[in-house]
């Protein structure tokens, strides 16, 4: 087990330097969300928001740039993939899962330093406690994270070319986005229902925020844990059939 | 390491690839995998190292180390990333210096990554950048190494190079995939593993040195290129 973190350790600090070697790329993976927050919310900005209407108009933005960062980040596995990458350097590792943990691990960084901007911005602008915003965002993050990450894992257990790839990252992005939205709009899906909070991570983080925040953690701890166990499965069965060839040889 | 019995059929396709392949690697030592272009040799690599599921016995090691024909990297990857990378995992470390490099590694590898070691990949060549792979993964202690195509596009001087690694650690198995006859003359003993018509012919240096038949034409044209 200590060779296993031990190469995730060295395997993050790689990524982390990939990333870092394009400061561009990474300012504008952090700051994007930030400005998609500024043209989504700039109606309430100064105005002192409540946590509930924070948790209703704000949180399933934030839902959604924790699920597709997650999403991104599995499919850049698959990009490994395709090139040929996982073939090779699965040789060098433990096991495959060395790599899929790193990515996720500096994703989480990403996200962790997202959510930080994102708590500075609404302080500011929605006159919210700034220490208490940030720990409930965190700790939101911090439940949220495996069970998306394994709500994204299926795409890497089927064979599809990298443009293939792409194509599903935006279309499942945009499925779950409209979808949630669709389906809110026609009925009122309690907190507690395991079906939306399990086919939709914008519900899933939506909710865990309310728990956190404005709900009762009792009501909403057990369909999360259901939630969690489900998702799991579905991560670990993703990574029973996880695809290591490329799909169009090499 | 021995091959027994080996049949594989891809999902779709309505003919098997293999049917009953029978063959033994020499072992240690340097084996040469040669066959027609789509006559399955990279496939037939991939069920020896697990990664295609196939009926028969593989008496090999699965933890065989494995280097792509090509792979591409990020041009902004400097060498000693990757060798940190790689040697890291390896030994274990999250840092070291070139000082500790030098002594981990075979003397032919320090020469040639030395100079390289603060480059960015996007400032090499095509051939170095597959010899910084090829090198840093020989590195990796394994029973079993297998190279697909390792010298295509490589210049005959480093692939020199690369044999000298190879030649550095005797004790392993090479399973080596080629269409260059230059590799397999450049070692004094070798094995010749002929893949054609679903068939496995394996020959000795010796073997291999006298067939000129016209039964073997595709040896006759291999030989003569």
């Amino acid at each position: 087990m200590r060779k296993y973190w031990q190469q995730v350790l060295i395997y993050t600090q790689y990524f982390s330097k990939v990333a870092w070697d394009n400061p561009g790329v990474l300012i504008y993976t952090v700051c994007l969300p930030l400005v998609f927050l500024i043209l989504n919310t700039k109606d309430h900005f100064f105005q002192q928001l409540t946590l509930t209407q924070y948790a209703n108009s704000v949180i399933p933005f934030i839902g959604w740039m924790i699920f597709t960062n997650c999403l991104v980040t599995v499919a850049s596995i698959g990009e490994l993939r395709e090139q040929g990458y996982l073939k090779q350097y699965r040789t060098l590792v433990v096991n495959v899962s060395v790599l899929i943990v790193s990515e996720a691990i500096v994703n989480l960084i990403l996200l962790l330093t997202t959510l930080t901007l994102i708590a500075g911005l609404s302080s500011l602008v929605f006159q919210l406690p700034f220490l208490k915003l940030i720990g409930w965002l965190w700790l939101t993050l911090g439940l949220a994270y495996i069970p998306v990450i394994c709500y994204c894992l299926p795409l890497l257990a089927v064979n599809m070319r990298q443009k293939t790839l792409n194509t599903m990252v935006n279309a499942i992005s945009l499925i779950i986005i409209v979808g949630s939205v669709a389906v809110s709009n026609l009925v009122v899906l309690g907190m507690s229902n395991i079906f939306s909070n399990v086919l939709s991570p914008l519900y899933l983080i939506s909710n865990l925020f309310r728990m956190l925040t404005v709900g009762t953690a009792s009501q909403y701890i057990l369909t999360y844990s259901i939630c969690l166990v489900i998702l799991i499965i579905v991560g670990a069965w993703s990574y029973r059939h996880l695809k290591i060839l490329p799909t169009e040889g090499l | 390491m021995q091959v027994t019995q080996l049949s594989y059929q891809f999902p779709k396709a309505k003919q098997a690839l293999f049917t009953d392949l029978n063959f033994q690697l020499q072992s240690p030592g340097v084996n040469f995998l040669i066959g027609q272009n789509g006559v399955g040799k990279t496939t037939l690599v991939d069920i020896i190292t697990g990664l295609r599921p196939a009926t028969g016995t593989i008496d090999c090691p699965q933890d065989a180390i494995y280097l792509n024909q090509q792979l591409p990297m990020l041009t902004s990857i400097r060498v000693c990333d990757v060798a940190k990378l790689v040697l890291g995992i390896e030994r274990g470390r999250l840092h070291f210096q070139l000082t500790e490099f030098e002594s981990w590694v075979d003397a032919p590898t320090y020469r040639f990554l030395k100079p390289i070691w603060e480059q960015h990949y996007g400032q090499l060549s095509g051939g170095q950048r597959k010899l910084v792979q090829l090198l840093l993964f020989m590195q990796v202690d394994r029973q079993l190494v297998v190279l697909d195509e390792p010298t295509a596009a490589v210049d005959r001087q480093n692939v020199q190079l690369l044999f000298e690694v190879m030649q550095a650690h005797p004790q392993r198995t090479y399973l080596m995939i080629t269409h260059d006859v230059r590799d397999i003359q450049a070692f004094d003993d070798y094995r010749v593993l002929w893949l054609h018509d679903r068939q496995m012919t394996t020959l000795t240096k010796g073997e291999f040195e006298r067939s000129d038949n016209q039964q073997w034409a595709f040896i006759t044209a291999f030989k003569a290129e």
